[in-house]
């Protein structure tokens, strides 16, 4: 099963990639909404959880998940945002768009994997 | 209690729990809050992540640091050893340690009635540049140091 790291910043998704290697899951990137999108069209099948960043150029991340989410195939996939946005609306509108879980930025490395966990059970 | 942005002890202080909360969560480093010297001190790096604050009042949140203490930081962040972060990786990682610092900040600050939105970060580089304000800009300025390396937080406002 792959997971995919949405984010903007090299640096966050290098960090996110270390907690996904140690669940022994495999891991693939993105920089922005369109670029992930791409990567969903052609793969969305082998894609078992999405990482979104909510600030992002371009398509941000709430617009991708609400693309996602319009989409009759790629809306199966679970998406948890990880994200600086910390303001209860913002968290409010990103699960009413379709998210599954919430983490915000900072979080520690094991907070990462329980979460993941967590986000792939019930995405299963 | 309503917290206006700066100016007061309530605002610097999340502020520097925000540096202990990042570096703690994200780096895996202890940062310390160097309290013995002035905060009107000059912050001088090589890298220097910026975000601009607007809300009730408009302010910008800046952290600088020496180019081998960014190296050392992003190293602990990434896994990466210092000899493979490159320059890209400590302009990213210098930006987004300011950007988790101003989320963090702002997400303790939740509920005090203070509100305002953050652009995204941006990165100054160039050895040993200065960060000098006009005299009649409010100001402060924080030192911290984690394990060998040292950086300065700073916030200026009107």
């Amino acid at each position: 099963m792959k997971i995919l790291s949405v984010d903007d910043s090299a640096i966050i998704r290098k960090i996110i990639r270390n907690g996904v290697e140690l669940l022994d899951y495999e891991f693939i990137e993105a920089g922005d909404g369109q670029e992930a999108l791409a990567i969903l069209e052609e793969s969305y099948n082998d894609i078992g959880l999405i990482l979104l960043d909510w600030n992002m150029p371009g398509m941000d991340g709430l617009d991708f998940l609400q693309k996602i989410k319009e989409n009759s195939v790629m809306q199966y996939v679970p998406v948890m945002m990880v994200t600086t946005e910390s303001e209860k609306e913002n968290i409010i509108k990103a699960i009413q768009a379709g998210a599954i879980n919430y983490m915000v930025k900072p979080f520690t490395i094991e907070e990462l994997t329980k979460k993941i966990v967590e986000c792939i059970g019930e995405g299963m | 209690m309503e917290v206006k942005l700066g100016g007061n002890d309530f605002f610097q202080k999340c502020l520097a729990q925000a540096v202990f909360d990042v570096f703690e969560m994200m780096v895996g480093m202890e940062a310390n809050h160097i309290m013995d010297e002035s905060d009107d001190q000059l912050s001088e790096g090589d890298i220097t992540g910026v975000m601009i604050i607007q809300g009730d009042r408009k302010a910008m949140l800046y952290l600088t640091l020496k180019r081998n203490d960014a190296a050392e930081i992003v190293s602990y962040m990434t896994g990466m050893t210092v000899a493979e972060v490159t320059d890209e990786d400590l302009y990213d990682g210098v930006a987004e340690l300011v950007n988790m610092i101003a989320g963090r900040a702002k997400a303790l600050l939740a509920g005090t009635g203070d509100h305002y939105t953050i652009t995204p970060p941006f990165t100054i580089v160039g050895n040993g540049h200065f960060i000098v304000y006009k005299k009649e800009v409010s100001k402060f300025t924080m030192k911290f140091s984690a394990g060998e390396a040292k950086l300065y937080l700073g916030l200026t406002y009107f």
